[in-house]
């Protein structure tokens, strides 16, 4: 029953966060093929970018995904020496993986250049929360 | 036994009951479909008697002249609109049209628009052509006028009458007008002559260039890439507006522009584009920028296409060029900026800043743009029509995306107290839509006319320049 259930919370994070990651995708696609798309990019980028993309916001960014990182793994390493949970070391692997994507592509500077950065950037966030949001729910279930 | 028979008769009784409700059932469907095959025959013969051309009388030159000053009867030119703005098509001796006639090109039967027949009826009612009048259709092909006059027969006009313009137009004392810089809109077949090396009517430079106008980088522009007039080459419109306001680049930047596409003062250079307002757009620059010879094509790609020409797919590379041999802008006054915008605005009895964009734009209700938060317009501009929304312009186009008649764009002006003897700038959002119009101004043959290119999106950008909304006071 608690299997089920969890495949089931499973599938509906993955589609979730998937479905998040949609928008950015489209609408860097779409930025080089239509004009008003690339046009509402730059608009967002002026309204917010100097907000949220600001040095001491991406400071934070950077704080935020590295030391979320550094949990994941150490949250690995300490319960596959005490408890082989496989359902659990999924979830800590996928935010392993996820939050290692989210450090490269803030720390990258290749990125900095697409059109959507922004959204990309909430994308991630949004995902990243959603993720340790999904491995809360598993360690609470698990009472570990 | 005695059970079987009895279920045999039953059985018999049964079958033959089930018999009859078939045979009936089938001879319904037969009669069903007989009768809608009838009703579609109807409908065929109908078609095909609506198909059958109708009569039409002919006119004397002498009775046209008579008839051309009467209130119940109305000329109407039936050819293409380029042949109505001026050029010599389909062997007649002088271009233009009849003076005092109105248009309705044939050609925009043919158009597949969705709203088409709500468009032509506004069309008809706009250019008062109606059932109580005795309207005479001239061609010079001896096709068109029989084209429009079976259309005008399904409106219930009747008292209809053909007319070859040929005869007019070899006499030089009846009255035939063009407008004076009609060679600046070009027809398809004249561009088909000049990029097969013959030389067309008003072409005198010897050099040419044909463009195709689009935002885009040319590996994205599936227009281009499917197929482009002959020696096209690309651009990118945004090789001339920059984010985040889109406005025009600096005057340095045009000149680097105009070197990379080798737009020079002698050239002759041909814009078009799918969307017509793009290659209005590069041609305001360009004429800015001081090119002489800007020619483009009227209703865009579609006549190209609709003429039936060939087209290429081999992208052609640009050819730029070391010096522009002229000063850049050597049209400074062409594109004015926002001060001498605030100027015009200031002379309210001499000039008009003209709004060109829609009615909800106007008034403030919408800023026609999802990228532009800010609504309303510069005060005291006047609304110069153009069209549902930011990317479209029907008010000045016909449906077929040439040029609407020149009498019924200075009418539209006219209520707003815009007069061509004015010093008239044109605005938009950012210069696209005004730099269409400003064209038609110019083929028109206005000679104090401008464009406010950076339009609403830079004067809504500064809070401290005056904006007002709502509906106005009509002049």
């Amino acid at each position: 029953m608690q299997n089920s259930r969890c495949t089931a919370l499973n599938i509906i994070f993955l589609l979730v966060e998937g479905i998040f990651l949609i928008p950015p995708i489209a609408l860097e696609y779409l930025s080089t093929r239509k004009m008003g798309v690339i046009r509402y990019l730059v608009y967002l980028d002026r309204e917010y970018g100097e907000t949220y993309l600001s040095n001491t916001y991406l400071m934070f960014y950077k704080i935020g995904v590295v030391t979320l990182l550094i949990i994941s793994l150490t949250l690995l390493i300490s319960y596959y020496k005490k408890k082989r949970n496989s359902n659990l070391f999924v979830q800590l692997f996928l935010n392993i993986v996820l939050n290692s994507i989210g450090v490269f592509f803030i720390f990258s500077k290749d990125f900095y250049h697409l059109n959507a950065y922004l959204i990309f950037l909430a994308s991630i966030f949004i995902v990243l929360t959603l993720q340790n949001t999904r491995l809360f729910i598993e360690f609470k279930l698990r009472k570990v | 036994m005695y059970n079987y028979k009895i279920v045999k008769n039953l059985g018999g009784k049964h079958m033959r009951k089930f018999t009859k409700h078939l045979l009936t059932l089938c001879v319904l469907i037969v009669s069903v479909i007989s009768i809608s095959g009838c009703g579609s025959q109807n409908k065929e013969s109908n078609s095909n008697s609506k198909n059958e051309s109708v009569s039409l009388k002919n006119i004397s030159t002498k009775d046209l002249q008579d008839k051309l000053d009467k209130s119940d009867w109305i000329v109407v030119d039936t050819r293409s609109n380029d042949a109505f703005n001026g050029w010599k098509l389909d062997g007649i001796k002088r271009g233009g049209h009849i003076k005092g006639a109105t248009d309705f090109s044939a050609n925009w039967l043919k158009v597949e628009d969705k709203d088409k027949d709500k468009k032509l009826d506004e069309a008809l009612k706009t250019k008062k052509i109606t059932s109580d009048k005795n309207v005479v259709l001239y061609d010079a092909n001896g096709k068109d006028a029989q084209d429009v006059a079976n259309y005008l027969s399904t409106k219930g006009i009747k008292n209809l009458y053909k007319y070859d313009v040929r005869d007019w137009a070899s006499n030089d004392k009846l009255s035939m007008e063009s407008y004076p810089n009609y060679q600046m809109l070009v027809p398809p077949s004249w561009v088909k002559d000049l990029v097969d090396g013959k030389k067309p009517e008003t072409y005198t430079n010897g050099k040419f260039k044909v463009f195709e106008v689009a935002w885009g980088e040319e590996s994205k522009d599936k227009d281009y890439l499917n197929g482009h007039i002959k020696g096209a080459v690309h651009i990118n419109t945004d090789e001339i507006e920059a984010a985040p306001l889109w406005s025009i680049k600096s005057d340095k930047d045009l000149e680097q522009f105009a070197k990379n596409n080798g737009l020079t003062a002698d050239t002759t250079i041909v814009f078009y584009g799918s969307d017509p307002m793009a290659s209005y757009r590069i041609a305001a620059i360009s004429k800015y920028i001081g090119v002489k010879d800007v020619r483009i094509l009227n209703g865009g790609f579609a006549a190209w296409q609709n003429a039936g020409y060939e087209v290429e797919s081999k992208s052609n590379p640009k050819q730029p060029v070391e010096t522009l041999n002229m000063t850049v802008p050597a049209n400074k006054d062409y594109i004015v900026d926002i001060n001498k915008a605030k100027e015009i605005l200031a002379d309210k009895e001499k000039s008009k800043l003209v709004d060109i964009r829609s009615w909800d734009e106007y008034i403030g209700k919408t800023s026609g743009y999802e990228d532009l938060k800010y609504k309303g317009r510069p005060e005291g501009s006047v609304w110069g029509h153009a069209g549902s929304d930011a990317v479209h312009l029907e008010d000045y186009r016909n449906i077929d995306n040439t040029m609407r008649n020149s009498s019924e764009i200075l009418a539209m002006w006219k209520d707003w107290g815009i007069t061509p003897d004015q010093r008239l700038s044109f605005f938009c959002g950012s210069g696209w839509r005004a730099a269409e119009v400003l064209t038609y101004a110019d083929v028109m043959g206005l000679k104090n006319i401008s464009l406010y290119s950076n339009g609403w999106y830079e004067w809504s950008a500064d809070k401290n320049n005056p904006v007002e909304s709502g509906e106005p006071k009509r002049p």
